[in-house]
């Protein structure tokens, strides 16, 4: 492995310092001048380039060269022979000293650093005031850098996943370009609308809006994590949330001349797990097997039958836009249950068993929808230093084309240029831009998700990949009931054009003045400009299929779309030191910040089209054409005062307060302060530290403020004009809304023992108050509702992190790290009515309750008993035992079997056809007077009968842990990161669904015994006591139950690489060779795709909230080979 | 070095300075009340959109309204769907509305309680804002506009109020003269319903007889989407108030009792029904039929779905209904009666043979089949269907049958644009009707409820002038229509229908989806829905936390607001429960 060196701001001041003191040290040596040579290298012999070796005391420093190696001269005048003390530091490593008397002529002075595997010598910038020493900051400051991510992402969250405590990172999509959701030590707001739950993006000081896939992460130099509000403080009203920033590679930390990097990796992608689709049927088929019965009016069952392959072909190789009608099915366990004789559906739901075979061949239709496609990564990148211009530039290409059978993917072009540029000996411009262009063709292509829907509806007859006479996908192979929901889902992946195209800019320059003749005073000024412009095109071609007429799809549809984030901002700061006395330093810095953003949006679509192909509106029939457009403009404005006390190195003390205004906030309120204080105590620095063993030994704790801003509408009073040009009531404006505000309080110990094993542990604790809230009104105001400061969250997290650099030789280094976290996050105060919420997705509006006391994700929904207790008395007595009226089945619930049996009797006895029949509703027959089918699930009731709506169990992880190695034996090295989320519940909703047409596999009961077999019914519908026609079976309904919101702990192998360094080849470049693996493997029960798993958006606006497997692009895995070289 | 110092400050103090200009920003995605009450022609046009809303609040605008409640209750629908409500709403016995958070059906409840009083608050901020001199001495540029706009919000106002009046225990009297956005008091239904009243009579009163409004006069379509053949004039307008009047003193009747006062003063006044129901749309050129397409705002999304193509779990006919229709009989056992005697959970759908031939006619499944296919005209018939088997769904027996609603199926196929009704003729006529029964002008109310029993898609014999009672059963004899649970008999049994029979029963066969609630707000003045049906909703939950009062359900076996027995025995014991 080679070690990416860290800490280049404070490199780079410390270089230019040198150079700047030392009136340019590395010059000819006079005869009488002293003249100090040596070599700097590490623990494990390697040479340190770009080490500042300096003696403070006159000034004079130098940099090493590429072989580790410096020449320090000291003019003659200023030789006396007295004693001085050589200083060392090298980005990475801890400092270095020796001492030496100065005299004329050469001495040789090699010195030995250690690595700082514990970064506590890395300098971090971000939370703090200025660049400090990760060893002073007194909040935990997580820090990944390149050494740390050598499996590059396709974007730079994914690079950060199991290496930051604290940090929940969801990858709940796997459609290429996807970008995953986090939460910094939970979530801040109750209700994230239209502003999400991620924290503030930084790249390169530009703060940055979404659209974090654009950046390429081979041009991150590292990552810095700043997670709760009392750090994140220095950025006012938008940091609640916690901050990421980002820094691209620069040309700081190179060598004079020019150093290319390339990178080619190859590999493919694919979707590591399956959904469990049944794979046999329950359908009444004739005495042959080999023939399926047809309803036929009039005529007794299967009186006629039919060839189920016979009529795929004949109802979809019609040449029309639609499929022709399917022969109906006497018993149709699809979507309905519907036949000749519906009216014995009772008996039908308890007498059939999902055991037939299907006849002919059979299928896996995720199977064939998952088929491996390329993932293609190339860049090339060059670093130099041209005398006093350094800079960094790449070009990168990468496509990732998914794993989806006809979709394509992500294509991402992207160009950076980085410049510094020292002028004079005052002046420093630092200049980053980007430059990325992607495509990608996912997002409705799955038709919101509709395709992965249907594909968990495809039993498994069905050959998806069937065409008929014209070439055309079968449209409606599935001939069951069930209408749309049968269509073939790889007809829209192949038929729906879908492209997206984004073009994106970022720049940033900042100049910094630092007056050589004086060390009190520095400024920096910045201004950055991020714009992306993206543009959508989806269309479905006229002759469009569908399962039936539906004139507006069949003569095709088109919609075009173009959005754009366009921001500026900018900053001002000034530094003014003093040191009070030798080991009193103070420090005090002003800021003025800017901020400004317009979003804007517009999208126009049609429907039957004139011709054929033609991607224009004007082909649109003019009475289907709509329009919508958005726009939304933001301008903060921040003021920051900041004050550090540093006393003998180690008590360091500071403040700050900044003065926000917002646009967002209401009229009343535009200006919100925010600050902190924090304190940090370096006992192992203390005189009279008595464990030489523990060279490291902080105390830190910070109280701090940061605020979230309320979403861009949310202050305003709004009409909201609906369809038709109505204009009606929507929101009550509220001028005095406020930010929401997050107090926290964070404790921590950062220590290092042996110079080597580093552990950090940090508590914090979040109160978020003025949770803004859409707060019911009154009818009567007409308005649906008003955002309102009206609640509170807390989050508690305890995090730790434990570095075990277990062997570092030259040949052989083992490197182990551990993190660990776990965050609990309550509602403490809800001023207004409790309420349900969820996301806009069927049957998911309602799964979460908001009340005071609540834990933030706690699933609400039906609960099938488990315990005897759940039962009213007298029944709960008569349960649970042999021979008992209720016991416990097989898969762990409680049923009603009847006195003397077990619920293993169901066949042998004949049972599962009987009922504890109460129509009466007599309390005294049965548990709260319900009816209750033999064998089946009971839903646990209320007094007034209703099924209860109980927690079922929470989206939010009881904790986290992850472990990297990393081993490297001469030219091999490995690295693996496995990545744990425990004790978080997902509600499995297409495992749910799909309990309605029986085609989830625990349906299939072959291999099953007649002891342990159940009829259909024990899976379908809830029963007629709740209005509905089945026999109170899993599907119950549409909502959440404790069936399938499951437990989706997992553990992954999230990141895998081989290398082998294999030097130069023909004397030319580095090389190395490497295998690659993402997502590799994954432990878990959960019975669906991927346990890391969510929905965007909805109320808590955020998918690592939203744990509902609902159709979504499942997670993908790589495998690939890189090659690699330098020169 | 200090003049740099100095130029940072004056950054400093300027961006304080000038700080709060940049922050103001205006949202250019939605209006405010400014803007959308600027100019006398957005005051005229929001106070135009009025009805739409209110039309919104009980038919159109979203599927979780009241309407699947309602039509499940008053078996106008049978459905086993847990979709908006409709299964756990019809179930029997009938529970209670818990209107809890999250309880089964609170987004409907909710819904219609909103949406109704939006409608209110904004006719009355119309009202409000037509004080105000915009154009000279008027708001909108002429006394008459003035006045065509004021008649419209108090109509639009009179028929919000008066839905809310309908479907709920409660709801606030909104004014013109409110604060907006206060938290008005709630008041009792019959308080609310006589509020409703008089905006209905105000809106008259201005247009009647006031040539300087009824120059303004035809209405434009948007305010009221009628179909192009159809005249927004004076006279339309009127009788269309005059309609509603006569529907909400009606229909607001909790019980038999309180439908059956018919003393002036009491909460149903028939004597003023029968006017105003005469003098309706009964006189009128037609039916109502709003002209709906969703992209004007005029829709009704519910209804549409009866009308679907495709599986029949969505919407079937309660067998309990249509058996009143079945003249099939066995030597003297009628199927219905056969239906009636079987134990609830062991019964099944039977063939609904009957001379009216508002059903399918045929002795067989395949026959009437064939007969469904007829024309999808609202005037034409059969108005039912026999489905094709293959789509039969179950669902709980007493509702389960092989009949769908299929009267304006056309309307389905066009994505809901086209006309359909939402009041009609035949409900003005039976609403007189039962106003000239109860007051015992016999012979004409049975004038009126021949109209549609004799018309060419019933032909059902006309039942004779002589009859001067309610005892008389309707002619027919063994092939009498209707028939209906007889309490001589437990209810196991059926027996001729009477004058008061058949009345109901032409009410029911012509209002079936053409309308808000109509079976469910008829049937409980009638005492025709289950024992333990919830007599109306609760206020939402969310309104009673913002008025920090408590939350209470109604309805439910034994359980407040709920209906009793009832005259066809809809109870356990009766029709349904061994």
């Amino acid at each position: 492995m080679t070690h990416v060196r860290r800490g280049w701001w404070l490199s780079a001041a410390v270089s230019a310092a040198a150079l700047l003191l030392g009136g340019g040290g590395v010059r000819a040596a006079a005869a009488q001048d002293a003249v100090i040579h040596g070599r700097v290298a590490s623990d494990r012999g390697e040479p340190i380039p770009m080490a500042n070796v300096i003696i403070e005391e006159l000034r004079a420093g130098v940099t090493t060269g590429a072989d580790g190696r410096y020449t320090l001269s000291v003019p003659a005048a200023r030789v006396r022979g007295q004693d001085v003390v050589l200083r060392v530091r090298a980005v990475g490593f801890k400092p270095g000293s020796k001492a030496l008397k100065l005299i004329a002529g050469d001495q040789t002075v090699d010195i030995v650093l250690t690595y700082d595997v514990n970064l506590l010598e890395a300098v971090v910038v971000t939370g703090v005031q200025e660049a400090t020493e990760a060893g002073k900051v007194p909040f935990a400051v997580a820090r990944v850098d390149a050494s740390q991510m050598p499996v590059p992402g396709a974007n730079p969250l994914t690079q950060i996943q199991g290496k930051v405590p604290g940090a929940e990172i969801v990858s709940a999509s796997g459609r290429p370009g996807a970008q995953p959701a986090v939460l910094l030590r939970g979530p801040t707001s109750l209700n994230g609308q239209g502003r999400g739950q991620d924290p503030l993006y930084i790249v390169d000081g530009i703060i940055v809006n979404g659209g974090l896939p654009d950046i390429n992460p081979e041009d991150i130099d590292n990552v810095e994590v700043v997670k709760g509000a009392a750090a994140a403080s220095l950025y006012g009203s938008r940091a609640a949330n916690g901050v990421i920033n980002i820094t691209t590679r620069s040309g700081r930390r190179g060598l004079e001349g020019v150093n290319f990097h390339f990178r080619n990796e190859v590999g493919t992608n694919d979707i590591e797990r399956d959904f469990g689709l049944a794979h046999y049927h329950a359908l009444v088929m004739d005495e042959h097997n080999q023939q399926f019965c047809t309803a036929v009016t009039g005529q007794p069952l299967c009186a006629r039958t039919f060839n189920y392959f016979y009529e795929q072909y004949r109802i979809n190789n019609d040449p029309g836009f639609f499929a022709l009608s399917p022969p109906n099915f006497p018993v149709d366990p699809g979507a309905t249950i519907t036949g000749s004789n519906p009216f014995a559906t009772g008996n039908v739901l308890k007498e059939r068993f999902q055991i037939s075979a299907w006849p002919g061949p059979t299928y896996n239709a995720v199977r064939q929808t998952v088929t491996g496609q390329l993932y293609a990564d190339n860049s090339l990148d060059m670093t130099g230093r041209v005398g006093t211009t350094q800079f960094y530039a790449s070009g990168s290409n990468l496509t990732q084309q998914g794993a989806i059978r006809f979709l394509h993917g992500f294509q991402r072009n992207t160009f950076r240029l980085n410049v510094d540029q020292l002028i004079g000996q005052a002046w420093n411009i630092a200049f980053r831009s980007q430059y990325t262009r992607s495509t990608q063709d996912g997002l409705n292509q799955e038709d919101g998700g509709t395709a992965f829907f249907r594909l968990t509806r495809v039993p498994g007859i069905v050959n998806v990949l069937q065409r008929d006479t014209l070439g055309r996908l079968y449209i409606r192979p599935n001939l069951q009931g069930g209408g749309s929901q049968n269509q073939n889902p790889l007809y829209l992946f192949e038929n729906i054009e879908r492209n997206d195209v984004t073009n994106r800019f970022l720049g940033g320059v900042t100049v910094q003045f630092t007056p050589p003749t004086v060390n009190w005073f520095s400024l920096d000024g910045s201004f950055s400009y991020d714009i992306r412009r993206q543009t959508t095109l989806q269309f479905l071609d006229k002759g469009f299929r569908t399962t039936t007429s539906t004139p507006g799809t069949n003569n095709g549809q088109l919609t075009r779309a173009s959005s754009g984030l366009e921001s500026l901002n900018g900053s001002v700061n000034a530094v003014l030191r003093h040191s009070f006395r030798p080991d009193l330093l103070g420090r005090l810095r002003l800021s003025y910040l800017y901020e400004q953003r317009t979003v804007e949006a517009q999208s126009a679509s049609g429907s039957q089209l004139a011709v054929k192909g033609v991607t224009s509106l004007v082909n649109t029939r003019q009475d289907t054409r709509s329009t919508s457009s958005s726009l939304e403009d933001v301008r903060q404005i921040g003021l920051l005062a900041g004050v550090t006390l540093e006393y003998k190195d180690r008590y360091i003390f500071e403040s700050l307060v900044r003065r926000d205004g917002s646009s967002l906030f209401g009229s009343a309120n535009r200006w919100g302060t925010f600050g902190r204080v924090s304190g940090t105590w370096r006992m192992a620095r203390e005189p009279w530290w008595f464990i030489p063993q523990i060279d490291e030994f902080k105390l830190r704790a910070t109280y701090g403020t940061a605020g979230r801003t309320p979403a861009f509408a949310a202050q305003y009073e709004t009409f909201n004009i609906t369809t038709g040009g109505v204009l009606q009531p929507g929101t009550l404006g509220n001028r005095n809304l406020k930010p929401e505000l997050s107090k926290e309080l964070e404790l921590g110990a950062d220590i290092e023992m042996l110079n080597r094993y580093g552990l950090n542990i940090t508590f914090a604790r979040a109160n978020v108050e003025r949770q803004i809230l859409q707060a019911p009104v009154p009818a009567s105001a007409a308005f649906a509702s008003q955002w309102q400061n009206a609640g509170a969250l807390r989050n508690t997290t305890w995090e730790a992190s434990l570095n075990l650099p277990l062997i570092q030789r030259r040949d052989l280094s083992w490197s182990m790290r551990f993190i660990y976290d776990r965050t609990r996050s309550y509602i403490s105060r809800l001023d207004i009515p409790l309420f349900f919420y969820g996301t806009p997705l069927q049957g998911t509006g309602s799964m979460f309750l908001a009340r005071t006391g609540e834990r933030v994700g706690t699933f609400y929904g039906h609960r099938f008993i488990t315990g005897c207790a759940e039962l009213p008395a007298p029944f709960s007595a008569d349960c649970g035992f042999t021979g008992a009226s209720f016991q416990r089945n097989d898969d762990g619930f409680v049923v009603w079997v009847g006195a003397g049996n077990s619920p293993r009797d169901g066949i042998t006895r004949n049972l599962w056809e009987t009922q504890l029949y109460n129509p009466t509703g007599n309390r005294a027959l049965s548990p709260w007077g319900v009816t209750l089918n033999w064998g089946v699930p009971i839903l646990l009731r209320g007094n007034d009968k209703a099924p209860l709506f109980v927690a079922l169990g929470n989206a939010l992880p009881n904790f986290h842990f992850a472990v990297t190695q990393d081993i490297t034996w001469r030219r091999f090295s490995v690295y693996a990161s496995v990545d744990a989320s425990i004790g978080q519940s997902v509600w499995n909703q297409g495992f749910h669904w799909a309990h309605l047409d029986f085609l989830s596999k625990d349906v299939d009961q072959v291999g099953k015994t007649v002891e342990t077999a159940k009829p259909i019914g024990y899976y379908w519908r809830t029963s007629p006591a709740d209005g509905f026609s089945g026999l109170g079976g899993f599907y119950d309904q549409l909502l959440p139950n404790n069936y399938t919101v499951e437990d989706a702990s997992y553990a992954k192998l999230r990141e895998l690489i081989f290398s082998y360094r294999l030097g130069p080849i023909s004397g030319v470049g580095d090389w190395e060779v490497s295998f690659i693996g993402r997502n590799l493997f994954t432990i878990t029960g959960y019975r669906g795709f991927d346990p890391e798993v969510g929905v965007g958006g909805g109320d808590a606006g955020t998918a690592a909230v939203n744990a509902v497997d609902a159709f979504t692009f499942p997670n993908l895995r790589t495998f690939s080979f890189a090659v690699a070289t330098k020169f | 070095m200090r003049k740099s110092f100095a130029v940072l400050c004056g950054v400093l103090l300027a961006g304080l300075a000038a700080c709060q200009q940049p922050l103001d920003v205006n949202n250019q995605n939605q209006s405010d009340v400014d803007r959308t009450l600027a100019t006398p022609a957005d005051l005229e046009t929001f106070i135009g959109t009025t009805y739409v809303v209110a039309h919104q609040a009980t038919l159109g605008g979203s599927n979780d309204g009241l309407q699947t409640q309602l039509q499940v209750m008053g078996f106008e629908n049978v459905s086993g769907l847990a979709n908006f409500a409709m299964g756990p709403r019809g179930a029997i016995p009938r529970p209670p509305i818990t209107n809890t958070p999250n309880a089964t059906g609170d987004a409907g409840n909710q819904f219609d309680f909103f949406r109704g009083h939006r409608a209110a608050r904004m006719a009355t901020m119309g009202l409000a804002a037509l004080k105000i001199p915009r154009l000279g001495t008027t708001a909108l540029g002429s006394v008459g506009r003035d006045r065509r706009a004021r008649a419209f919000a108090h109509f639009s106002l009179g028929v919000a109020l008066g839905n809310l009046a309908l479907a709920y225990d409660s709801a606030s009297i909104l004014s013109e003269f409110d604060d907006f956005k206060a938290a008005i008091p709630l008041s009792g239904y019959r308080a609310v319903m006589t509020e409703a009243l008089k905006h209905l009579d105000s809106a008259i009163a201005i247009v009647r007889g006031d040539s300087a409004t009824n120059a303004n006069f035809p209405l434009p379509t948007t305010w009221i989407s009628v179909p192009s053949t159809v005249t927004l004039d004076t006279l339309f307008f009127i009788r269309l108030a005059r309609s509603y009047r006569a529907r909400f003193r009606a229909d607001v009747a909790r019980t038999p009792a309180e439908r059956a006062d018919i003393s002036a003063g009491g909460i149903v006044d028939w004597a003023k029904i029968i006017p105003d129901a005469d003098s309706g749309i009964a006189l009128n050129s037609g039916d109502l039929f709003l002209a709906m397409n969703p992209n004007t705002g005029w829709d009704v999304v519910w209804p549409a779905q009866a009308f679907a193509t495709g599986s029949a779990n969505w919407h079937q006919m309660s067998q309990f209904i249509l058996g009143m229709s079945d003249t099939t009989h066995s030597g003297t056992v009628y199927a219905y009666d056969t239906w009636l005697n079987t134990t609830r959970f062991s019964r099944a759908p039977f063939m609904v043979v009957t001379p009216d031939k508002r059903f399918p006619q045929g002795t067989t499944r395949a026959l009437q089949i064939a007969d469904t296919a007829q024309s999808r005209s609202f005037t034409g018939r059969p108005y039912w269907r026999n489905r094709p088997d293959g789509e039969d769904q179950p669902v709980d027996p007493f509702g389960m049958s092989m009949y769908d609603f299929y009267r304006s199926k056309g309307f389905n196929n066009a994505n809901r644009i086209g006309n359909y009704p939402v009041m009609t003729r035949t409900e003005m006529r039976i609403l007189a009707a039962e106003g000239y029964i109860r007051t015992g002008s016999f012979a004409t109310a049975i004038a009126r409820i021949n109209v549609s029993r004799t018309a060419a898609n019933a032909a059902l014999p006309a039942i004779p002038a002589t009859i001067t009672d309610t005892v008389t059963v309707v002619p027919g004899g063994t092939a009498c229509v209707p028939r209906v649970p007889d309490a001589a008999q437990n209810f196991r049994g059926s027996k001729c229908g009477n004058l008061w029979d058949a009345m109901k029963y032409e009410y029911r066969v012509e209002t079936a989806y053409c309308g808000y609630g109509m079976w469910f707000f008829a049937g409980r003045g009638w005492g025709d829905i289950p024992e333990g049906t919830a007599l109306n909703w609760p206020v939402p939950w969310e309104e009673l936390f913002v008025r920090s009062m408590p939350i209470y359900g109604t309805g439910g076996l034994g359980g407040p607001e709920s209906s009793g027995r009832g005259s066809y025995g809809l109870f356990d014991g009766g029709v349904y429960g061994w």
